[in-house]
């Protein structure tokens, strides 16, 4: 043979043994690989979600299936506030952590875990400290949201104030402050508020000033505001941004999930939808108008949340190419929609235990809705912690499989008969067997369940996948660990010696692969349980961020 | 966690509650009233002057703007290299968190009176509070920049003079509002403290008010603004600005 000839035909097995490799049908399938990229985090771990996609998902592929079984500990570091445990994401941005607890902010070497700086919110007089996802790093700053509804702008060299803003005022506004860590998008920095003056807001990075601000609901005279009783519980309502957003460059979109409204009172007909509470929002980028929304539960009487996070994914739709965005619901349901047009496209239960509707149809209509009766204990389903909490899935181009904690359990629920008046919520077992959980790897927009890994806790720690094809998560009882993300195996598991309970990232630092675990359980993650799991009372508080890697020799 | 956040905690703690059941804040009065005594023990005299007037041979700590970040580092660390000591390991802390919440009050950042409760003013007065705090965060209220009966922004100085009537409270003059240049970009600014190598000011060009933490090479200020109290009334009209006149007046009288 003639040596071209030669050469043209090893090209071209070259090609198709590429094109049959894992990572080449990926990318056929998930969308071009620049999506691929935009959705997948490199050295740094610059937002939240990882990317603003919310992928969660590192190219990094130095720690594998094959050499996780040698990850070791490399340091710790101690926040010193166990409370509510260690809840937040760390941000990397050039070998540097940026990681909050409650309002402080701490900055760390990334490779060697010494603090590099501190800062301690002084919240207002007569104000708190409270539970803090994290922060946003952005424009040479760190930008922190604090529990008495400010936000603040740090010199990320030097942790010093650059500016500080109030979103609202807190000592007049009924529980407002923020907790979700901010997003970063082009010039401006969006904070999710909680409280009565539920909102998004975008201010620009360099000056601090308000650049626009979407209250989560409609005034009189403001269109969707007709979905409200004729009264003023609109005024009084509150509907809660808990976690943070999505961002589409290309479609110039900010996606986020809105909560439920009025502190799940009582509070009228279920005729009213109580826009916007319990939906997905598309936001202009620039303009904070709304391009279109989507509501999940219309008049939310379970404390069902449609606040978490919003993957954004290319991925064939009924053999059809589409833009998504895609929610794992608190309701135990997935909602697929088209994120240009906010279309559904699919949705489907991901929780066994599920009783609050008997379906939700491919129109997105409940069905069978289990309102409970004014006054009468009704055990519903999923609680009122969800079907899944705050911790975030995971989503890897490469198994085409979204990784999703799930949580089967209910409570017994009576809404109060009094207007305004709270609910009391005891969480049960479900009606035909103890409460379970579960962490499956299912395709995200039919459902389809690849493998599953069975549990018997609430997983609580948000999950993170890798190039490396690894899945790793931590749970209550200490355990870090890794499963290989293709078939559920377990690869490696580290006791760092209390519960999970925080956002797992990773990142590179010359040459070398680490893995950050916030580990430290919190009071809340043992209220919601004690319930089912008597033995959740035991289990103990910490705050510490473990950081893992290879051996140098072995890596 | 350090001594002083330990007493931030405890003073939070303190008035958590209180706040919460939108009752009285006595502990909060209490606190500055009785730092008012500690401070005539321990502060005056040598050292600063009779109720933080000027006097003595430290500085004067009325009116001067502090914020409650300073107030607090200041009183329980000092300043290194000046005669000021750090009182976190030198006095009880009720006492150091009193003198805390006094020097604030000195400052207009803890109301060194009682609180009024809602129900004890005439009616027009309690729909000029209710106009005068956002309870929404839709930045409608005056609370957003001004402190009054125990809530609100401390942002301006605390409001003295109550204006006479609707013309005057949009016609105030505002004084205190300087022209800031900073990177060539001048804008109307409120002024907090120019001290420890650091300016704070409000840029008031926008609403909500941002507060700037400069170097103060890098800030040039200028006395008088084009800035008007009239552009921060947004929305409301003559007959919300009446009841919110009538509150200010009643919260004075009490």
């Amino acid at each position: 043979m003639r040596r071209s000839f030669q050469v043209a035909i090893f090209l071209l097995a070259t090609v198709c043994l590429l094109l049959h490799t894992p990572q080449a049908r990926a990318q056929k399938q998930a969308g071009d690989s620049a999506q691929i990229k935009q959705g997948s985090t490199g050295a740094d771990w610059p937002s939240h979600g990882g990317t603003n996609l919310a992928w969660r998902y590192s190219a990094l592929d130095q720690i594998n299936t094959s050499n996780v079984k040698n990850l070791k500990a490399v340091w710790s570091f101690q926040t010193g506030d166990y409370q509510n445990g260690l809840e937040s994401s760390p941000i990397v941005v050039d070998g540097v952590i940026f990681i909050s607890s409650f309002d402080d902010v701490f900055a760390l070497d990334g490779a060697t875990g010494d603090l590099l700086w501190q800062y301690k919110y002084n919240p207002l007089p007569g104000k708190t400290t409270g539970r803090n996802f994290g922060v946003a790093v952005g424009d040479g700053k760190v930008f922190l949201g604090t529990h008495d509804d400010h936000v603040v702008a740090l010199d990320q060299k030097t942790g010093k104030e650059v500016w500080r803003v109030a979103d609202a005022d807190s000592t007049s506004c009924g529980r407002c402050g923020i907790q979700a860590a901010p997003l970063i998008v082009k010039d401006k920095v969006i904070v999710g508020a909680a409280g009565a003056a539920g909102s998004l807001t975008a201010y620009d990075m360099k000056t601090g000033h308000r650049a626009w601000r979407f209250s989560m609901i409609p005034k009189p005279g403001e269109p969707g505001h007709e979905t409200w009783p004729d009264d003023d519980t609109w005024k009084h309502g509150g509907i809660s941004i808990w976690q943070t957003g999505s961002f589409d460059a290309d479609l110039n979109l900010v996606y986020w999930g809105t909560g439920d409204c009025c502190g799940e009172a009582n509070r009228g007909d279920v005729k009213f939808a109580d826009l916007y509470e319990d939906s997905i929002l598309a936001l202009d980028a620039d303009t904070g108008k709304l391009r279109w929304y989507y509501q999940e539960i219309p008049h939310d009487n379970w404390d069902l949340d449609a606040n978490w996070e919003l993957l954004l994914m290319d991925r064939p739709v009924n053999g059809k190419m589409r833009k998504l965005v895609v929610q794992f619901a608190k309701a135990g349901y997935t909602f697929v929609l088209d994120r240009v047009t906010g279309e559904l496209l699919a949705v489907y239960p991901y929780a066994k235990t599920n009783n609050f509707v008997q379906s939700i149809n491919q129109k997105g209509e409940l069905i069978g809705r289990l309102d409970p009766p004014l006054g009468k204990t009704t055990k519903t389903c999923p609680s009122e912690g969800g079907a899944k909490n705050f911790n975030q899935v995971a989503y890897s181009p490469r198994t085409q499989l979204a990784y999703l904690p799930v949580v089967e359990m209910c409570n017994d629920l009576t809404l109060s008969s009094t207007p305004g008046e709270p609910p009391t919520f005891v969480f049960t077992a479900p009606p035909n067997g103890p409460a379970y959980t579960h962490l499956d790897a299912l395709d995200p927009v039919t459902g389809k369940i690849a493998w599953t890994f069975p549990y018997k806790y609430q997983i609580w720690e948000s999950i993170l996948t890798t190039a490396g094809d690894l899945m790793l998560t931590g749970d209550p009882e200490g355990h870090f660990f890794a499963l290989d993300a293709r078939n559920g195996k377990k690869l490696w598991s580290f006791q760092t010696g209390s519960g999970n309970h925080g956002n797992p990232v990773t990142y590179m630092i010359h040459g070398r692969q680490y893995i950050a675990a916030p580990t430290g359980e919190g009071v809340s993650a043992i209220m919601f349980n004690t319930g089912v799991w008597p033995e959740a009372a035991n289990w103990r508080l910490g705050s510490t961020l473990f950081v893992f890697a290879l051996p140098e020799e072995s890596k | 966690m350090t001594r002083a956040s330990q007493i931030i905690g405890i003073v939070a703690l303190l008035f958590m509650p209180v706040v919460a059941s939108g009752q009285q804040l006595p502990s909060r009065a209490e606190a500055a009233k009785r730092g008012a005594v500690v401070f005539a023990a321990s502060c005056t005299g040598y050292c600063h002057g009779a109720n933080g007037a000027v006097g003595g041979s430290a500085p004067a700590l009325a009116g001067r703007g502090l914020d409650a970040d300073y107030i607090d580092n200041v009183v329980m660390h000092g300043i290194p290299g000046t005669a000021m000591p750090g009182w976190g390991q030198r006095i009880p802390v009720p006492d150091s968190y009193a003198v805390i919440a006094y020097v604030q009050s000195l400052n207009g950042l803890v109301q060194a009176t009682n609180v009024v409760p809602l129900r004890d003013l005439p009616p027009e007065a309690q729909r000029g509070s209710a106009l005068f705090f956002d309870t929404q965060g839709d930045f409608s209220g005056c609370s957003n920049c001004h402190e009054m009966n125990g809530k609100g922004l401390p942002v301006a100085h605390p409001i003295a003079n109550v204006p006479a009537d609707v013309q005057a409270l949009r016609n105030l003059a505002t004084p205190k509002v300087s022209t800031a240049t900073v990177g060539g970009r001048s804008f109307p600014a409120l002024v907090v403290t120019q001290i420890r190598g650091e300016t704070r000011l409000y840029d008031m060009s926008s609403l909500p008010p941002v507060l700037l933490m400069l170097a103060p090479a890098d800030v040039k200020i200028a006395n008088g603004s084009t800035w008007q109290h009239s552009s921060a009334l947004g929305t409301l009209k003559d007959e919300d600005l009446q009841p919110i006149l009538a509150f200010l007046r009643a919260i004075q009288q009490h």
